[in-house]
């Protein structure tokens, strides 16, 4: 990463007063305790260093226009505690428990639901008191509460949360045998310098793998747009991604060992 | 090589050291990486660093990854349906605390105040996890900050958003820390009128003037002024006083 950004407590105060004042001056009082809250929390950061090209200033921007976005919906979830609101959310929660308890290799049974419907209470409880902290969408954040409660559901139900088979990464045969060869050895001894490396590495993917890798990195397309190509999600393509570095890492990882 | 290579490889063998996520941060940071791609944000261009403590961090991986592809499903109508209708017992919402009692001291001045008995305290965080907070924040995936009270304030035509946390105390292991935020969320704006806060829990009793800004901590709490000798039960109730 390049030179983190360090943001000072009274420049947030200055740039609040700014950005408010050029949309509506009401806002600072607002605006204020929701960023410090943030700044404290090193959220500021995060956004500022991840987005260098941006300025404090962008930022505030960004938690005024989610907070118009998004405060009607946490006023009446947290402040008003309203039914009807609550009931929607609350059946969102225990779908997105449900979905995810799925993906954990759970049954779609009475006894799976009844553990989203746990889940989904936990995660309420959280979103009733927890702060909103107005950078980034209401369901992203609510999501991840969720799944750490359904983690934390299973745990207690199960002792242990089953892993998704797909996520493991044995050393292939065929990996295991190429990194032997002495093509391979004197390659990694020039590492990461030259395009050879990169073809060679891809005689070790699958087609799918190797045409990610072409989209990717050498026709510089998006995630997005390789997912939209392919007619598949964007997690999709993600794992895939992370598959073939996993794949390549142990390729490496088994030629250290053998060295 | 030409820059996409590069990072293509960095990913493979970083070079440089990832970046520093404390455990209680994840949240932070996983919910931004979400809330990134939900906007269409690429990750592994825009935040090539975060991308790499995902890759370095499996589970953590794997928890974006799915919590992605079941909010992506949600968008696509390809949610699997529930079994039987969702639930509507909303009784939970009733565990949370209660609104303030309020007084009038004078024309001008009110008197607003939250208790926390200690049965709601350990409804709140679970009294193993308030323990566990000030021994190792990680535990909580959420973060450190844990709301002790959520509410609002009425007073003279105006609303006000009042919040009591409490986190770890950054410099005294074992203690831990309250900050109180207040904020005018009246439609019509304007600041806050001058008032000061109290917390009183056990033996502790500190009052604080809330600044303009409407953010300010109270001097750390010591287990021991608010937990019995043993520390496995909270000695009373917390009350937290505002005054306008």
């Amino acid at each position: 990463m390049s030179e983190k950004m360090i943001i000072s407590r009274d420049a947030v105060v200055e740039v609040v007063h700014r950005v408010a004042g050029q949309k509506e001056g009401s806002l600072v009082s607002t605006l204020l305790p929701i960023i410090y809250l943030n700044w404290e929390k090193k959220r500021v950061e995060y956004y500022l260093n991840a987005h260098p090209q941006c300025q404090l200033e962008d930022y505030v921007f960004l938690v005024a226009g989610y907070y118009e976005q998004f405060f009607p919906k946490i006023y009446q979830l947290q402040i008003q505690r309203s039914h009807e609101s609550w009931l929607e959310t609350f059946s969102w929660l225990q779908s997105m428990a449900f979905n995810l308890l799925r993906k954990q290799g759970l049954q779609p049974t009475a006894e799976t639901q009844m553990l989203a419907q746990e889940c989904a209470i936990d995660a309420s409880l959280v979103i009733l008191r927890k702060s909103f902290p107005y950078d980034i969408v209401f369901q992203a954040w609510a999501m991840v509460i969720l799944k750490n409660h359904c983690r934390n559901v299973l745990r207690k139900n199960f002792n242990q949360i089953k892993k998704e088979t797909q996520y493991t990464m044995p050393l292939d045969e065929n990996v295991a045998e190429a990194a032997n060869s002495s093509k391979y050895l004197s390659l990694l001894e020039d590492r990461f310098a030259n395009q050879e490396l990169w073809d060679y590495f891809l005689t070790f993917l699958s087609e799918e793998e190797k045409e990610l890798l072409r989209l990717y990195y050498e026709e510089k397309k998006r995630i997005s747009e390789i997912a939209t190509q392919w007619g598949c999600s964007i997690s999709k393509v993600y794992k895939l991604h992370q598959w073939i570095i996993k794949k390549l890492q142990n390729l490496m990882a088994y030629d250290n060992r053998n060295k | 090589m030409n820059r996409f290579l590069q990072s293509f490889f960095s990913f493979l063998n970083p070079q440089q050291p990832l970046i520093q996520v404390d455990e209680g941060e994840e949240f932070e940071m996983l919910s931004f990486l979400l809330s990134e791609t939900l906007n269409g944000v690429d990750i592994i261009q825009e935040h090539p660093d975060f991308y790499q403590h995902l890759l370095a961090d499996e589970s953590l991986h794997d928890l974006f990854i799915e919590c992605l592809e079941v909010l992506e499903a949600e968008k696509e109508n390809s949610l699997l349906p529930l079994p039987f209708p969702p639930s509507e017992d909303l009784r939970f919402l009733s565990q949370m605390p209660m609104p303030p009692s309020v007084e009038q001291l004078s024309p001008q001045n009110w008197r607003f105040e939250w208790r926390q008995t200690v049965a709601q305290l350990h409804n709140l965080f679970g009294l193993d996890a308030v323990v566990a907070v000030t021994r190792d924040a990680s535990v909580f995936f959420e973060g450190n900050w844990h709301s002790v009270i959520r509410s609002n304030a009425y007073f003279m035509d105006k609303s006000y958003a009042v919040l009591l946390e409490m986190s770890p105390d950054t410099e005294v292991e074992g203690d831990v820390q309250f900050c109180v935020l207040i904020a005018n969320i009246t439609p019509e704006g304007g600041g806050l009128p001058a008032c000061q806060a109290t917390l009183h829990w056990g033996s502790y009793r500190q009052t604080v003037n809330i600044p303009p800004n409407g953010r300010i901590c109270f001097p750390p709490v010591a287990l021991q002024m608010v937990m019995n000798p043993t520390k496995d039960d909270f000695v009373d109730d917390l009350q937290f006083i505002l005054e306008i």
